[in-house]
This record gives structure tokens, C-alpha cells and sequence, in this order.
């Protein structure tokens, strides 16, 4: 019998419970499952409920598995689900994510998840049409999981210590899996230095995705110079403050570029090249106006000279990319907040 | 799915555990004759001149001795040791926040 720790509430009848979560702010403005002890034991499974990951800012709650389980049935996970959830957490609980920031200004950005490798096949993430939406329970449901892991044990409660101008509709779930069966390329945690065979979560603080329609070119130069276009959009945070910088190519995209023999780090050349503004434009948007120097170009950017065109992100390693999404010609960018994406392994016990 | 109608237990989602030694600092009795610092997250501008006028304000008001001033290198990254540690040295408060 797993020995679980937590306070036990008791209520008249599940609808009370729910209502109890609405009462409290436990919830992200959603009916949840009532996280009764026998539904947190299957979740728990073999793990020790009481093995700490860390905890969370701007609260630091302790992040233990049994408060990820409570959350996880909450949110309407299936016990399958848990190792990918524990891995979303030790991603966001790494210095390099910055979860402190990440969770309490007042930019828009969350963290979007994503999943590779073949665990994401046997929960059935999806990873092509729709995947950015609703609809798919591992999508949906994982990545709610996470939101209310970060309200509930880090305090992330929207217009108190999260000050998110707007937020975005990512808050409620923003997971999903990269469509490898139908990339041309390497998946990108293999990319990363992880195995084929080992399955990975990626996080990755950003905005809502852009789309970008593009029905009328085969060739990668112009398919890519339509993505390059919407990336030199003022006003999102990677032109001021660099960081990691998101693409997903639909399937339909990715394949034309292929065929013309072009590698993902070409992709990736191309937009960092392509994907550039000048000083002039970019001195008018951003944090810091007239005093446009300050801004966290590379230092071979002459900041003395508006002309001077300033890239996107530091390097083209810096821009993700990664092939999602189902039939038609619509591809996606998804500015960062302006730190780095976080991949970590996902192990099942 | 617990039984509808019929009374349940259930578990509550909020932390139970916190850090080790996660207490807040002690508050000053007074500001007076003490050294204030501010922790800037390099957001505001003009640089440095917010911060000028609260400092001169805690001086004249306050009879605070020092104020120190430092600046995170970015604000979406977390203080580094370099930066925080004069602060620690010299400073009898730190005032530092989250968000703008």
C-alpha cells in the first residue's frame, strides 16, 4: 500500500469537491477530476511518492511525486502519463530554464512542451493534424498537468505573482509531439545528442504560434524566405533579447526542402541569415528605445550604424526547428521569451 | 471516478513542503545610518535614474548612509554570484522584486 502524506479534505460528494478546487484558485478556471487517495495511488504506480524533484519559484513548493500525481489526476492524466510529466518538471527546474522569470513576468510566455522519441508513440501524443489545438487527451491533459504544477506548487496564479500582461491560451496546455515518422531529417532530440530510441520532453518558453500559409511555393528559398518574413516581425522579445527561437515546419514544407537537398542546419542558416532587421527598425520597439546600444545583440552588431542588420537569435543553432502537424501547407513560428529551450530525458520506472 | 452523491476524501494539490532554511531575513528596526541596495533587472530606463532619485530620497528622508546599485546582466536570467555578492558583503538590505 503506498503511503501518501498530503492533507486529506473531506467533501459531501465529488461536485463539492470540484467547486472546493473553483473556491480555493487550485484550478486553472476548469472543472478537475477529484484527486481522491485511490486515484493518486495508481497514479503514483512504483514511484516513491515522496522522492523530491526540487522546488518550485516563485512559491518553492516542494515538487514531490505525489503532489505531481495529485495535479496529474486533476488535470485527467492517465498513470502512463507520469514519467513525462516528472521530466517536464526537472526540465523547468534546471538554472538555464529560469523558471523564477518564466513564471512571473509580464511578458506572455509558457512553456510549450515537447515530446520525442517512442514514447510518444505508445501514449499516442499527437504529433500531427491539430496538434497545436484541442481534442487529443495526452495533449491536453499532460500539458494541463503541468500549468496546474506550476500554479498550484510554485504559486503561478494569474495577475498575483504571475503579472502576464495578456498570458495566452498555451496556459491552459501547450504540449505536443514532433512528427518524426514524416520529417526528412534527424528528430530533434537526436539532434540534441540523445538516442533514437530514447524518448525526451522539450520545454520551451515562448509565445502562441504564428502561422504561416504558404501554398504557392515548392522551392526553399521562397518557402523559407515567408518564414524568414514573419520571424522579422518587431515587437516579440528574440530581436532584443536573443535566447532560443522556435520553427515548426509542417510535413508538406519540410518535404519540399528536402528534396531540394537542403539539411536542417541549412534551414537553419537560411532564416538566420534571412530573418534580420535594421538597428532603425528595431530601436523603436523593445526595452530600452533611444537607448537601442543596450540591447543583447552579438558584439559584432555596430550598434553605431542603423544600417547594420541585427539577427534574430546569436547563432542558427539557436533557432529550433522541428517538422509537426498534419496535411496542408502551413508551417509555424513561435517567438522564445528570450532564454534557452530545456530537453531532458524521459525514464519510465 | 469517485461515486456521485456519496462523501470522499480528497487531496489537497498545494505544496507541503518548502526549502530548508527559506526564511525571509530579519527586517530592519530603522533605515537610518544603515546601507540600502537596490538589485536593478535592467528593464528601466533611463538607466540608473529611478534608482538615483529613490536613493537620494531614502538619503534625505530615511538618514540612510549608503545606497549601493548593481544591475542584473539580463532579465530574463537569474543574478549571477559576481553580481550578488558585494551586495551581500556591503549592504544591510537589499530591495530587489519581481516583475517591473
Amino acid at each position: 500500500m503506498i503511503t501518501l502524506t498530503s492533507q486529506e479534505i473531506p467533501v459531501d460528494d465529488p461536485m463539492a469537491a470540484i467547486e472546493l478546487f473553483m473556491d480555493n484558485g487550485w484550478t486553472d478556471g476548469l472543472p478537475i477530476v477529484p484527486p481522491t487517495p485511490e486515484l493518486v495511488r495508481r497514479m503514483v504506480g512504483d514511484y516513491d511518492p515522496q522522492e523530491l524533484l526540487g522546488y518550485i519559484p516563485p512559491k518553492y513548493g516542494g515538487a514531490t511525486i505525489e503532489k505531481l500525481a495529485i495535479n496529474a489526476v486533476m488535470a485527467g492524466c492517465k498513470p502512463a502519463y507520469l514519467p513525462v510529466i516528472i521530466a517536464g518538471v526537472k526540465a523547468m527546474l534546471t538554472e538555464t530554464f529560469n523558471l523564477q522569470g518564466v513564471q512571473s513576468t509580464t511578458h506572455m510566455s509558457t512553456p510549450t512542451f515537447v515530446v520525442n522519441g517512442p514514447i510518444a508513440r505508445t501514449l499516442n501524443v499527437n504529433s500531427k493534424a491539430g496538434c497545436l489545438g484541442s481534442g487529443f487527451r495526452p495533449n491536453a491533459t499532460m500539458g494541463r498537468a503541468l500549468r496546474l504544477i506550476m500554479m498550484n506548487l510554485g504559486g503561478g496564479i494569474p495577475g498575483e505573482t504571475d503579472k502576464a500582461t495578456f498570458g495566452h491560451p498555451g496556459k491552459y496546455a501547450y504540449l505536443w509531439a514532433e512528427n518524426e515518422e514524416e520529417s526528412p531529417w534527424e528528430p530533434f532530440h537526436v539532434e540534441r545528442g540523445f538516442r533514437l530510441e530514447e524518448s525526451t520532453i522539450t520545454a520551451f518558453p515562448c509565445e502562441s504560434p504564428h502561422n504561416i500559409n504558404n501554398h504557392a511555393e515548392r522551392d526553399p528559398f521562397q518557402i523559407l524566405y515567408g518564414i524568414a518574413g514573419a520571424m522579422k516581425g518587431t515587437g516579440h522579445n528574440n530581436f532584443y533579447v536573443m535566447g532560443d527561437t522556435m520553427v515548426v515546419l509542417c510535413p508538406e514544407h519540410a518535404a519540399s526542402i528536402a528534396e531540394q537537398n537542403w539539411r536542417k542546419r541549412d534551414v537553419k542558416y537560411y532564416l538566420w541569415e534571412t530573418a534580420r532587421q535594421p538597428l532603425r527598425e528595431l530601436k523603436y520597439n523593445g526595452m530600452y528605445g533611444a537607448e537601442y546600444e543596450k540591447n543583447y545583440w552579438p558584439r559584432w552588431v555596430d550598434r553605431s550604424n542603423e544600417e547594420t542588420l541585427a539577427p534574430i537569435v546569436r547563432t542558427p543553432d539557436d533557432i529550433l526547428v522541428f517538422v509537426a502537424g498534419g496535411k496542408g501547407r502551413h508551417s509555424v513560428f513561435i517567438p522564445g521569451w528570450g532564454t534557452r529551450a530545456v530537453t531532458q530525458k524521459i525514464d519510465v520506472v | 471516478m469517485p461515486q456521485a452523491n456519496v462523501p470522499c476524501i480528497v487531496l489537497s494539490p498545494q505544496p507541503e513542503i518548502f526549502p530548508r532554511g527559506g526564511t525571509l531575513a530579519p527586517r530592519l528596526d530603522t533605515l537610518r545610518g544603515k546601507t540600502i541596495a537596490f538589485l536593478d533587472n535592467n528593464k528601466l530606463q533611463p538607466r540608473n535614474r529611478y534608482f538615483d532619485l529613490l536613493g537620494q530620497l531614502l538619503k534625505d528622508r530615511e538618514g540612510v548612509k549608503d545606497v549601493l546599485y548593481a544591475q542584473k546582466p539580463f532579465f530574463t536570467r537569474p543574478a549571477r554570484e559576481d553580481v550578488l555578492k558585494p551586495l551581500m558583503a556591503r549592504a544591510d538590505a537589499v530591495v530587489t522584486g519581481v516583475g517591473e
